[in-house]
């Protein structure tokens, strides 16, 4: 038994007219080889020279290059929303939601959280940091918890963000016990659907200390309930 | 829908399946859960890992013919292309549907219950290979998700199979003992 027995299902579908159209297609080519074949033979008869009339591919004729890829998914026009802004340790931070085509595989559109900071984490690091996660599996995720944790990274300062539902009023850190600040963003709605919140969380860990993948995994967002 | 057809290899099936429509059928039946980890792995979405699952066994469905045994295993050959729909769907933006659209596939109906089973493939074992450094994350993926040999591997990534066997080891162990401390 499959996972997917429907898609199981569809390629043997597809194999099965696959074969029946080989099928013709070879019966036809049959044909069209014997109608060529006496053809050829009415021209050697009639003492023709022509040669195929088939235009020839010019030598050295370019594939069509591919798109390069894009760096991170752009915004849709108009669907740039700011939503939130805060100073945390003389770091001035601005969240920004948005709605994008996508930029790495998705199924349809994804919906973005920007965090851009100033000063920025290096003179040549100014790009913001994004977060983003398909339409269809936001929606889901949004359905089963109230909060979803999407992506997490940084360097000296490490960011966490993600999504929750609208009527999430506050969340607070788990995982870590470092200086952190948890933000959560006015609602918006990036689609046709139910209202969002953006939410990021801003780690500072303690001067000297390896922060390792497993810290940053440990630290996540949930729903504050007093 | 297709029998296991235990007898049969891998390579077997595959060219079985220019004719035999079932054998398509058993093949992916053993390759299944591979691919939806391997795509699950990488974009960590499991309705995103299942569509270009799809999409990878329509690819293959329709260069079925192209496959040459004594040029490699079915299973390299499979992975080839699922990497070259993960690439190209990364360039697009979205997932590939040419090969589904050229074999007259519908899009694929994805229940909640089916997306919690595909995800429960992923784990935690699968968030941490995330998290390895570059040139172990490569070695580890190549050799326990996508099931390669070494010596396949170390081609691929200009080293010697004894580094490649090196890199997956001290990624394991550093995993285990991590998730140990959850």
């Amino acid at each position: 038994m499959t996972l997917i027995p429907d898609l199981e299902r569809e390629l043997v579908a597809a194999a099965d007219r696959r074969r029946s159209l080989r099928g013709r297609t070879r019966r036809a080519a049959a044909v069209g080889v014997a109608v060529a074949a006496a053809a050829a033979l009415a021209l050697v008869t009639f003492g023709s020279t022509d040669e195929g009339s088939a235009p020839k591919r010019a030598a050295g004729e370019q594939r069509q290059s591919s798109p390069a890829p894009p760096r991170f998914p752009a915004p849709m026009r108009g669907s740039l929303v700011r939503l939130a802004s805060f100073d945390f340790r003389g770091v001035h931070y601005r969240l920004s939601g948005y709605r994008s085509r996508g930029g790495y595989p998705s199924r349809g559109d994804v919906i973005c959280a920007q965090i851009r900071q100033s000063p920025p984490v290096a003179p040549d690091k100014t790009r913001p940091s994004v977060t983003c996660s398909g339409e269809h599996s936001l929606r889901r995720g949004l359905r089963r918890d109230s909060v979803l944790n999407v992506g997490g990274g940084g360097g000296e300062r490490l960011l966490v963000s993600g999504f929750a539902r609208a009527e999430v009023a506050e969340v607070a850190v788990v995982g870590t016990d470092w200086r952190s600040r948890p933000v959560l963003t006015r609602p918006w709605r990036p689609w046709d659907g139910p209202r969002i919140r953006a939410f990021t969380i801003v780690v500072v860990p303690p001067r000297g200390v390896d922060v390792t993948p497993t810290d940053r995994l440990r630290i996540r967002a949930v729903e504050a309930v007093y | 829908m297709g029998a296991p057809r235990h007898g049969e290899s891998d390579e077997e099936l595959l060219s079985a399946a220019r004719s035999d429509p079932g054998a398509f059928g058993a093949l992916y039946g053993r390759f299944e859960e591979r691919m939806l980890r391997f795509f699950l792995s990488r974009v960590g979405d499991p309705e995103v890992a299942a569509d270009l699952t799809a999409e990878t066994f329509a690819a293959a469905l329709a260069s079925v013919g192209r496959f040459r045994a004594k040029k490699g295993a079915a299973g390299a050959w499979l992975f080839g292309i699922a990497h070259n729909t993960l690439a190209m769907s990364a360039r697009r933006g979205r997932v590939e549907a040419r090969a589904r659209q050229r074999m007259g596939m519908p899009p694929l109906e994805l229940t909640d219950t089916l997306l919690e089973r595909i995800d429960a493939l992923g784990g935690p074992a699968l968030e941490r290979v995330r998290e390895l450094p570059p040139e172990q994350q490569r070695a580890v993926r190549a050799r326990v998700i996508d099931d390669r040999d070494y010596a396949d591997i170390a081609k691929d990534l200009r080293c010697s199979e004894a580094v490649v066997r090196k890199r997956v080891s001290r990624a394991l162990t550093q995993m285990r003992e991590e998730l140990g401390e959850r």
